[in-house]
């Protein structure tokens, strides 16, 4: 990623998509909390902020912007997504996600310019998203385990074996 | 007039006035000619090898006027140099 390869990026993100070509949101919540945006930033600072800081470039790359974001805002919106990633435990392929989604324009046209402001408005539309995802999955887990019977539903199984 | 650069410039800067006369285009009054000078410099960065460039360039595209080739694809590179050097700047080369 840190090559800017679209390709291989777009390889990576197949697995968290539907057939359609939607996000696939529960795919993307196996993702391991260490492998996660803000244990990966604790961890290797720097490789991750690199990683993030070449997406964005490759994102700002593609949209034919009149006025796009320059070199030192690129890093400062690395800076504040990998700060703001604790909030709801962003993995980098929510990150990658979105831009794509950004660049096909999924979350609107963009015609004059790109901000900081713009960039977050818009990636919290993603995150928003995420958190309906998440809530609608956590409400079906939490029904089925409702669902379960108090007691175990089949006796002990040494019960069975002994024939007590 | 004094032309800049050596004698190959001169040689690129003579090719080109004859390709003008073979095209019929008007002459090069003193002023026009010493602008155009001027603006083949800047062009080229002042760069002889550059200025030469520029000049083949021209005639083998049936140009009237001086004119850089384009190359595509710098504005992404200068993106991700830029980026590169500010990230370098911020974090360091570690």
């Amino acid at each position: 990623m840190e090559t800017g390869n679209r390709q291989q990026i777009s390889l990576a993100l197949m697995k968290y998509k539907t057939i359609e070509g939607a996000v696939h949101f529960p795919a993307l919540f196996e993702i391991k909390t260490e492998d996660r945006l803000p244990c990966l930033y604790l961890k290797n600072p720097v490789r991750i902020a690199a990683i993030v800081t070449a997406g964005l470039t490759l994102a700002m790359e593609a949209m034919n912007l009149a006025r796009p974001m320059n070199a030192k805002q690129i890093v400062n919106l690395a800076d504040v997504i990998l700060e703001s990633s604790g909030e709801d435990n962003l993995s980098l392929e929510d990150l990658m996600l979105f831009l794509q989604g950004l660049i096909r324009g999924e979350y609107g046209r963009m015609y004059e310019s790109m901000d900081i402001p713009k960039f977050m408005q818009m990636f919290e539309i993603y995150r928003e998203k995420r958190f309906q995802a998440l809530q609608a999955l956590r409400d079906e887990q939490r029904k089925q385990f409702d669902a379960l019977p108090l007691y175990p539903r089949l006796p002990n199984l040494r019960t069975i074996i002994k024939g007590e | 007039m004094n032309l800049p650069f050596n004698d190959q410039f001169a040689q690129a800067w003579e090719e080109w006035l004859i390709y003008r006369k073979e095209r019929r285009l008007p002459c090069y009054k003193p002023m026009g000619l010493q602008k155009t000078l001027s603006r083949l410099i800047q062009l080229a960065d002042n760069n002889e090898a550059e200025a030469i460039k520029i000049i083949d360039y021209s005639i083998s595209q049936n140009y009237q006027g001086l004119f850089k080739e384009k190359v595509y694809g710098t504005k992404q590179t200068n993106l991700r140099n830029e980026v590169q050097a500010e990230f370098a700047n911020r974090y360091g080369n570690r």
